[in-house]
């Protein structure tokens, strides 16, 4: 119980720091009234606006306000909207959500079949055949995936949507384009993993009892196994919702992290602010709760 | 026992993928099968542009996109017609009856989508809104307006500062977009934002950010009801990918393509290129102000002579872009079409580099947009021919932006002006003058000029003062003058439709044929 409340301490003490960099740093991006008001604005305008927005005051003030009203749960209004920023990013979460958990599915479908039948069958061409198809599926960058996919799938086949957001439709091919590098990571990682768990003594012992080669691998060495595979997932689960930056731009897909890009050329400092709290909010909590899986999976790891 | 749960797992997708897909036929945005939906996509209209609009409320936007999608809903006082002369919109005629007053006579029997009334007093609340510090409406243009006055219920006085020669031009957009006082007056700013009404020809059904904006005709239209019954405008950002949704019919139009985005669609069947003259008007401003190259006239000149904005357009820009002679876009007043543009000639340009003391050439830097990089890597090329080594720093719009508005920028930024007043005025405004946020060219002469043509409402004197100031730009050369891009748009061929020159996408006018 100690140990959950310690980490909860440190989660507030990372939010803190990301909420002071993510300050500080879109304020060195320059002045958003400027990009706000076009060419012909006069200075008085220029000006006026600026007070109404608080941009006029020292950034230190201006820090204190941000805080003070952090603490509060209040990220500020939006810039370019005019609306609560918090209100924004949970309107998008939504859509981010489904495309990361849709793309986690995708990979984890693929990628444990996968991993199992490279460790067992070693050295066979059906290896070499994953293991290639692996390389590639990891080695293709996300947005040249995504527009393969387009092609392909919606020009070509007219199968799936070229993107927005919509039906399960709208879904896949993003799915896919954002998962395909999870899938590749699951598949190795869980290939070499349970290969070490095989050549492991307890396996020789499963093996010489007489238990079926199935349920060797399935009790025995995969549970063993697990360990690196989930906290390699658990990571990237945050960084699919972070990270969905550029296949949401690709598909049109109106989540937190088209959200943030165009924030971020708009200079809406609230909502940048905001989007990077709510991010690194949720990739804390994730590391949490995978660290506490870990008790779950393997008991001999204990908290204290 | 695994195999049979990923077995399952798999035909679960299937199914899912094909329930979803038998679904799909009905909603506007997502019609991925060309064949069966020839009926639907009749009566809907979806065009495909890359930024959303920040909001739904006309007075708090002032950008071309947000403008492109609440044109459909609102109207505004005057507009244009095809040959782009100034036309009647809600306001039917107008002059100014002295220096600074202009009188508008407003259309009758014109009634907002809720049944509301639109007259005089409609017109001093929307301006009187636009106004207000607490609107923080970014729309700056009729900042010279003291006051509304209301003559009777069908005419109203714009009572001007000073006097403002483009006053009709101006409520042509932005500020002149009409707003239903009753409605926002019981319903509040926050829910007008949410749920538009306005005069226009389209009413407003729903808006997913960064996604699609729906709307559907207003039956009771005062021009008469649409052809199209439903309107939607889908947000994509990835030019790629608006073009993949043109070739498979889920968008009618996709606009404002670059010129190799384009290529790929030439020779579609079903589709059309469609290059339309807009008033988008480039060039490179020169810092006359610092000490250096930039600070002689010869040089300024020989940058001019130096750059083959003829091939550039051939090449770089596949024709899509028209010549100009210094800022003015070939349809807004003022131009004069006498001046002839810079010839190309790097001999020349050698010679008055020599000249002014530069044989060997120099070094300086040149900042641009990342979107247009193609085009400014082109001129560096040419001007490395006579010995000017540009080195050119590729940065984000709005850091470019920023970075001018700061006076942080190189002693050379490419940038283009869309002058939407479509008067030389606007080209000019911030730039000539002596004291204006962008100027980096101080001439006497030229302030003088600016105030004739700002300060007088009379045409034919304003006429003069652009044509003078053209030919004084010209010789003085404090940019080095480039094009007017063409708008280009991508459209299905069973669309009719005229794009306009200011690149806003008014709807009203579209039909299948």
């Amino acid at each position: 119980m100690s140990y959950i409340l310690r980490r909860c301490l440190y989660a507030i003490f990372v939010l803190f720091g990301v909420a002071t960099v993510v300050f500080f740093i879109t304020r060195l991006t320059g002045d958003p009234v400027t990009i706000m008001l076009p060419p012909d604005a006069s200075v008085d305008q220029i000006n006026t606006l600026k007070k109404s927005l608080g941009f006029d005051k020292p950034v230190i003030e201006q820090f204190g306000i941000y805080i003070y009203h952090l603490l509060q749960f209040n990220l500020g209004q939006s810039l370019k909207y005019g609306e609560p920023a918090a209100q924004l990013i949970a309107d998008r979460l939504p859509a981010t959500a489904m495309l990361a958990t849709a793309s986690l599915i995708f990979s984890l479908i693929l990628a444990v079949p996968a991993g199992i039948v490279s460790a067992i069958k070693r050295n066979s061409s059906t290896e070499h055949g994953i293991m290639s198809l692996v390389l590639i599926g990891q080695s293709m960058p996300v947005f040249w995936v995504g527009v393969l996919l387009i092609l392909l799938f919606s020009v070509e086949l007219h199968w799936f949507p070229t993107g927005g957001y919509g039906g399960f439709n709208h879904l896949v091919l993003p799915a896919i384009a954002l998962g395909m590098h999870l899938m590749a990571l699951v598949t190795r990682l869980l290939r070499s993993s349970l290969i070490q768990s095989i050549n492991s003594d307890y396996i020789r012992t499963a093996r010489a009892k007489g238990l079926l080669p199935r349920a060797v691998i399935a009790k025995h060495a995969l549970r063993n196994s697990l360990l690196p595979v989930v906290t390699v997932v658990g990571l990237e689960i945050g960084a699919l919702l972070g990270g969905s930056v550029v296949t949401e731009t690709i598909f049109a897909w109106p989540g937190v992290g088209q959200l943030l890009v165009q924030a971020i050329y708009n200079r809406d400092f609230p909502l940048v602010q905001g989007a990077v709290i709510m991010l690194a909010g949720i990739f804390v909590i994730i590391n949490l709760l995978v660290d506490l899986c870990y008790a779950f999976i393997d008991p001999r790891i204990q908290y204290k | 026992m695994k195999m049979k749960w990923f077995i399952a797992a798999i035909s679960l997708f299937v199914v899912l993928s094909g329930c979803e897909s038998s679904n799909t036929s009905a909603p506007s945005n997502g019609t991925p099968s060309s064949s069966g939906n020839k009926a639907t996509v009749k009566d809907t209209l979806v065009v495909a542009q890359e930024t959303d609009a920040g909001t739904m409320d006309p007075q708090k936007q002032g950008k071309i996109p947000d403008m492109s999608i609440l044109s459909n809903m609102f109207d505004t006082l005057v507009t244009r017609d095809a040959n782009n002369n100034l036309a009647p919109g809600l306001a039917t005629e107008w002059k100014a009856i002295n220096d600074t007053t202009w009188q508008f006579k407003l259309r009758e029997g014109v009634k907002f989508q809720d049944g509301e009334p639109f007259d005089a007093n409609a017109v001093k609340f929307s301006i009187d809104r636009l106004l207000n510090p607490a609107t923080k409406s970014p729309i700056v243009e009729l900042n010279t307006v003291s006051e509304v006055k209301v003559v009777d219920a069908n005419t109203v006085n714009f009572v001007t500062k000073g006097p403002d020669p483009i006053l009709p031009n101006k409520v042509t957009l932005f500020g002149g977009v009409m707003v239903p006082p009753k409605y926002i007056q019981e319903k509040g700013d926050d829910n007008f934002a949410k749920n538009p009404i306005g005069t226009g020809a389209y009413k407003f059904v729903s808006w997913q950010k960064d996604n699609q904006v729906v709307m559907e005709a207003n039956p009771d239209y005062w021009r008469g009801a649409p052809q199209i019954k439903k309107l939607v405008f889908r947000i994509i950002p990835n030019p790629a990918d608006m073009v993949a949704a043109l070739k498979t019919g889920e968008v009618n139009i996709a606009s404002s393509l670059s010129s190799d985005v384009a290529d790929q669609i030439k020779n579609e069947a079903s589709l059309q290129v469609v290059s339309s003259p807009w008033i988008r008007t480039f060039y490179i401003s020169l810092d006359t102000t610092q000490d250096g190259p930039l600070a002689k006239k010869e040089v300024r000149q020989a940058l001019n002579y130096a750059v083959d904005v003829d091939t550039m357009i051939k090449t770089v820009l596949g024709g899509h872009a028209a010549r100009v002679s210094t800022l003015i876009p070939k349809q807004n007043f003022g131009v004069d079409a006498s001046i002839q543009p810079y010839e190309y000639n790097p001999e020349k340009a050698k010679q008055l580099l020599a000249q002014a003391g530069y044989p060997q050439g120099f070094s300086i830097s040149l900042d641009a947009s990342n979107a247009d990089s193609s085009n400014v890597q082109a001129i560096a090329g040419q001007l490395a021919k006579i010995g000017v080594n540009v080195k050119v720093n590729l940065m984000d719009s709005a850091t470019l932006v920023a970075n001018i508005t700061a006076k942080k920028s190189s002693p050379m930024y490419y940038i283009g002006n869309t002058g939407w007043t479509m008067d030389a005025l606007s080209n000019f405004q911030s730039y000539i003058k002596s004291d204006r946020r962008y100027n980096r060219w101080k001439n006497t002469d030229a302030d003088k000029l600016i105030d004739v043509e700002e300060q007088t409402v009379d045409p034919k004197v304003r006429q003069e003062a652009f044509s003078k100031l053209q030919t004084l730009l010209k010789d003085e050369s404090p940019f080095i003058y480039l094009y007017q891009l063409d708008g280009i748009y991508g459209i299905s061929k069973d669309l009719q439709w005229t794009p306009g020159p200011t690149g806003v996408l008014n709807m009203y006018g579209a039909s299948f044929k």
